[in-house]
């Protein structure tokens, strides 16, 4: 694991930011943390690359303690956060200039590159950028010097369609040989390049696991029951948000293995049905969850 | 350290400091020159820049704060958001950073820009660059840890803002009544400055920075514990605070004082002998802070005081304001031979009585009676002095137990710096010239303002005390500060030092060149002077308001009952002298005498003798330049003008010709004139004025005259009338020989002092020449005041068994007798029609002690004068 998190908690005055939280990246990955805004994303990424210190818990990135990162290890990661402070004054340019400094692993070539792919005004000066301009800029800065980990917070909120796909082509270029962490409160525009999700509300991870996996265990279900029925009090947990109305009932199967043991299972609830199970898009899913998350808390609350 | 990327991060600072960095280098640029300017050489609002170079130092360091705030705060540690804090770079690269980019736009602008100004001052290369490195304020220098401190907790300009009012408001705590009392139960009481010896208090004050800016730059940048570096921070403000304000049990005046007696005091105590402190008044000013009395006569003393009003608000019914007078018996000197002089100087060390305490004690008293001491008082911020006064206040209720035990005495208690001096000689050229002790000093002569102003620049240690003055005008002294400065030597290392300092009317004499003197701290020494009584003596002779003599003492019943007619004759633009006239007595066809007082005398010296010449001769008398009613004007005291004036006078009134009569300095007028304007003069009589004043001082005959007793001081009630101060004279064993007139003209009689301003006198004495008696040929009469016997020397007062008192007198006996008898021998031999009268045992008011036979001298040199 690249990063790797274990009991992590982090509050501001009485206010939980972070709880129990247990992240683990693999190398490799395009792990993307999906929450509403205020579910602990930002604080996390913080608490990786050592901005903010975790009250306790135990954080590793690359090997290494947060808190123990060195020089040498920053070299090798990349962060990106939607509201940097930068020294606005500069050019693209001479921030630029000033980075290849500071990093030995720099690739010229490669910032150009990617200068001209998102069509950089680099004589400009930072504090002159539009939005956009800006985030690709941060992220030409977090990307140049190849580095093996790369954390991007929301870079792409707020961003126009047409700037959101150039960004998410210079992403898809490192995505072989640099593990992504990725944040976003919308799955849709990262669901092309990530092959792992954590799901995050409140300060608390939900889940995480391989895009693949959920693909796979995700069904949006729709049955048409031979009779009028209820809805039976028993139904497996895995069912969410299951709705009868008439001869129709839908519901989410988060625990999807097959078609024949889904049918089984309906079968004995519901005598005999027909059965649509839709493989679901991760926007969906993420839909289906959040929704989720928040209904199980009302209940705990209640 | 990565030199490539502290560069890199130097660079990006200043770029994104451009503008603030352009500016602040051009201010720094131009501050070292804007100080450097001779404002009153460029004629322009010269109102502005007075105060536009008192404050562009501080909008240049101000300015330096706000560059050094921003750049720190371009990449803050307190932050979540800056680009920095998840870039690869070291710590110590950012420090190193930081401080390279202070170091190019802050102090290597100020370095070039100083050294270019020196280098234009003439100060040649090495000296030019080493004065540029030093620091200029101490004051600058305290705050710059605080700002260091603050601006690397915070992570803006706002923040820092909030953050420095908040420090503002720790450091006004001592003032709000609220906290005053908390803190005073921890022993910290304001108006408990150390003066002089403040570094001691500025040196934690800065550690408490320094440390607390690198404690908090450890936990915060390097470990990133906010909650530590916050707590480094407020440690240090603590530090600071404490620093400012010392509880009395950590940090108090007697530790102080006892810390710089350990460092300065060498084991030998011999000086301590050498400082005799007297009592300048029989009886201490007094004035009653309440009831019938108050505010009626002694509102000079209260004024003086001028107590704030929580001291005001202490005094109960009956408290009394005292003024304590109190010199020191100028007993050490030094003598120098400046070269252009051709003869010796005397150059004084000085005292700084730095604290003052006063407490009554008395056998009915269980403890003593420690007063309240004005801080507001005049004297306070007053060069140090050798005569200085403290204002106390006695409290009502004790009164009466004072005044009625005969055991009571008053105790002033001085902490006391001494200081020696090592003279200089400065050429009033506008040219610098090097003195290990001063630096770099140069003159200038600026005619029209009539002053001649004085800048030296000094590295590193720099004296405690430095004062200018011009050769033989000792009272035209200024100092470059009103204290001892007592700060040590390694920390003043650092520092550079610019001394301004301006002495007036250079026209008083020849002003080619200045004796600049500095002063080190020889000893550090406590001395006391007890007083009996509560005013200095007993209540008999020093009444306290209340008292019925005290009543007595308002009224004063002096007069001048000499019957002259006073003139005021012009003598030259702007310059009007008083002139006495007798004529009126005597109608018939008389010889014209015109007679000329001595030095710090005015024309009433001769009200009495006059009358009685004026029954026989036409009778005036005439007030020098800078002396009594006559005009002070900045130049003409030498003989020349001085004769002139005479001229002028006798031309004024008509007077073609006249006999010459002088006093003491008055030789001096008769020389020249008799020399010079024969035609004028029938004859002159000098009166114990026969002397050739210039030539080397006689070191011996000051050192046996200094080291003798001085005279008690009038009484109060001796100073009310001439009868009086006859009384006064009978009481010091001596005749009455000044007129009353004289006496009211000339003299302060409660405090002893003369009233005219010295520096006019001092011009006189310093523009002596030795008279060419060899060209008087007109008849001159000489009569010498010689004593007779060395016992008719010693004073009733003196200690006649003390060794030093018989050898002083026998030896002061010796140079005075054969020094007159030598002068009388000169005369005697050297003008061509002269005759000589030695009077023995007379004083040297000659016409007041011997009046009968002086008149009758003088009747007969005037009657054998072949007068038409």
């Amino acid at each position: 694991m690249i990063i790797q998190t274990e009991q992590l908690n982090k509050h501001y005055g009485r206010v939980e930011v972070i709880r129990d939280l247990n992240l683990q990246v693999p190398e490799g990955s395009a792990f993307a943390l999906v929450g509403t805004n205020g579910a602990g994303k930002t604080t996390t990424m913080r608490i990786l690359v050592n901005i903010i210190q975790p009250d306790s818990g135990n954080v590793t990135v690359l090997g290494r303690d947060s808190q123990q990162l060195r020089q040498a290890d920053l070299m090798q990661i990349g962060y990106v956060s939607e509201n940097q402070e930068l020294p606005e004054r500069l050019t693209i340019a001479q921030y630029f200039s000033y980075l290849r400094s500071l990093y030995p692993n720099w690739d010229r070539g490669l910032e150009q590159q990617l200068c001209r792919r998102m069509d950089l005004p680099t004589d400009r000066a930072l504090s002159k950028l539009s939005h956009g301009m800006r985030m690709k800029t941060v992220l030409v800065a977090g990307i140049a010097f190849r580095p093996k980990l790369l954390i991007l917070d929301e870079p792409l909120s707020g961003m126009d369609t047409l700037t959101r796909d150039e960004v998410i082509e210079g992403l898809l270029e490192q995505a072989d040989e640099t593990t992504i962490l990725i944040s976003s409160h919308e799955l849709a525009e990262i669901e092309n390049f990530t092959s792992h999700i954590a799901f995050m509300d409140k300060g608390q991870m939900y889940f995480q696991e391989s895009i693949e996996s959920m693909r796979d265990r995700f069904r949006d279900v729709h049955v048409t029951l031979s009779a009028q029925k209820i809805l039976p009090v028993d139904l497996p947990d895995d069912w969410l948000s299951p709705e009868i109305s008439g001869h129709m009932l839908r519901f989410i199967d988060t625990g999807f293995t097959d078609n024949q043991y889904l049918y089984a299972q309906l079968s004995h609830y519901f005598g005999a049905v027909q059965v649509d199970a839709e493989v679901m898009s991760l926007r969906e899913i993420s839909k289906v969850l959040i929704r989720d998350a928040r209904h199980q808390k009302v209940e705990a609350a209640a | 350290m990565n030199g490539k990327a502290i560069l890199a991060i130097i660079k990006k600072d200043i770029l994104g400091l451009l503008p603030l960095v352009l500016i602040a280098l051009a201010v720094l640029a131009i501050q070292p020159i804007i100080a450097s300017l001779n404002v009153a050489e460029l004629g322009i609002d010269s109102e502005f820049m007075v105060a536009l170079q008192a404050n562009f130092y501080w909008v240049a360091f101000f300015l330096s704060l706000i560059l050094m705030m921003s750049v720190l705060q371009l990449d803050p540690a307190n932050s979540l958001s800056h680009d920095w804090l998840t870039r690869p770079i070291s710590r110590w690269d950012w420090l190193a950073a930081k401080l390279l980019f202070l170091l190019v736009t802050i102090i290597i602008p100020v370095v070039l820009s100083r050294f270019f100004v020196n280098l234009n001052e003439g100060l040649g290369t090495s000296l030019s660059m080493n004065y540029a490195l030093g620091i200029e304020s101490f004051e600058g220098a305290m705050l710059v840890p605080l700002f260091f401190a603050v601006s690397l907790l915070t992570p803006n300009f706002k923040k820092s803002v909030l953050l420095l009012v908040s420090v503002f408001f720790v450091f006004l705590l001592p003032g709000w009544s609220v906290t005053r009392p908390l803190l005073a139960a921890i022993g910290i009481r304001l108006g408990n400055e150390l003066d002089g010896m403040m570094w001691l208090q500025a040196l934690p004050l800065v550690a408490a920075g320094i440390v607390g800016s690198g404690f908090i730059y450890w936990f915060l940048y390097v470990k990133r514990q906010q909650r530590f570096a916050n707590l480094a921070f407020w440690v240090a403000i603590s530090g600071m605070f404490f620093s400012v304000y010392p509880p009395e049990f950590i940090h108090n005046w007697d530790r102080a004082i006892a810390f710089h007696q350990a460092v300065i005091n060498d084991e030998d105590a011999s000086l301590e002998e050498s400082v005799q402190l007297v009592q300048a008044q029989a009886c201490f000013d007094v004035a009653a802070m309440s009831g019938p009395d108050y505010g009626a006569q002694n509102n000079s003393v209260l004024s003086a005081a001028s107590w704030v009003d929580a001291a005001i608000a202490q005094a109960d019914p009956g408290a009394l304001t005292i003024a304590t007078p109190v010199a020191s018996k100028d007993l050490l000197y030094d003598w120098f031979s400046p070269a252009s002089l051709g003869e010796d100087t005397s150059v004084d060390w000085r005292i700084d009585r730095f604290r003052t305490r006063a407490w009554y004690e008395a056998d009915s008293l269980n403890e003593n009676l420690n007063l309240l001491r004005s801080s507001t008082a005049v004297n306070r911020f007053a060069p140090i002095s050798s005569l200085d006064t403290d204002y106390w206040m006695v409290p009502g209720e004790k009164l009466d137990t004072l005044k009625n035990d005969p055991t009571t005495r008053l105790v002033v208690e001085y902490d006391l710096a001494l200081l020696s001096p090592t003279p200089h000689e400065l050429p009033v050229d506008g040219l610098r010239y090097d003195f290990p002790e001063l630096g770099s000093c140069k003159a200038e002569l600026d005619v029209n303002a009539n002053v001649v102003d004085i800048d030296c620049l000094k590295r590193g240690v720099r004296p405690e005390l430095i004062s200018a003055e011009f050769f033989g005008l000792p009272t035209s002294r200024v100092d470059n500060s009103s204290r001892t400065n007592f700060t040590a030597d390694w920390l003043e290392f650092l520092t550079r030092s610019h001394f301004e300092l301006q002495l007036q009317q250079p026209s008083l004499v020849d002003s080619t060149t200045i004796l600049l003197t500095s002063y080190n701290v020889e000893r550090v020494m406590r001395k006391q002077l007890v007083s009996p009584g509560v005013l200095g003596d007993s209540p008999s002779v020093c009444p306290l308001p209340g008292d019925a003599q005290f009543a007595d003492l308002q009224d004063s019943s002096w007069s001048d009952r000499s019957p002259h007619e006073v003139k005021s004759i012009l003598v030259e633009r702007g310059v009007r002298l008083e002139v006495l006239d007798w004529r009126a007595m005597q109608s018939d066809p008389a010889p014209t005498l015109v007679l000329l007082p001595g030095l710090g005398a005015t024309a009433h010296s001769y009200d009495v003798l006059a009358e009685r010449l004026a029954q026989d001769y036409k009778v005036i008398a005439m007030t020098r330049r800078g002396a009594g009613a006559s005009s002070k004007p900045a130049h003409g005291y030498d003989v020349t003008q001085l004769g002139e004036d005479v001229l002028q006078v006798m031309n004024t009134l008509g007077i073609d010709q006249a006999v010459l009569v002088g006093h003491s300095i008055g030789g001096e007028e008769l020389s020249y004139l008799g020399a010079n304007f024969p035609e004028r003069f029938n004859g002159l009589v000098y009166l114990d004025a026969a002397f050739d004043r210039t030539g080397p001082a006689n070191k011996r005959q000051r050192e046996l005259g200094r080291s003798l007793p001085q005279a008690p001081p009038i009484r109060p009630v001796e100073a009310m009338s001439y009868d009086g101060y006859g009384d006064y004279m009978q009481r010091l064993g001596r005749q009455r020989v000044l007129a009353e007139g004289e006496i009211l003209a000339s003299y302060d009689l409660t405090s002893g002092t003369i009233k005219h301003e010295m520096v006019y006198l001092d011009a006189i004495m310093a523009n002596l020449r030795a008279p060419k008696y060899e060209r008087i040929t007109i008849p001159a009469l000489a009569l010498y005041a010689v004593p007779g016997s060395a016992e008719a020397l010693v004073e009733p007062w003196y200690d006649q068994t003390d060794p030093t008192v018989q050898q002083a007198v026998h030896g002061l006996f010796e140079i005075e007798r054969q020094a007159k008898l030598d002068a009388a021998e000169r005369f005697d031999d050297e003008v061509v029609n002269s005759r000589v009268i030695v009077l023995e045992d007379a004083n040297h008011w000659i016409f007041g002690s011997n009046e009968d036979e002086v008149f009758a001298a003088m009747q007969e040199f005037i009657d054998g004068l072949p007068i038409e």
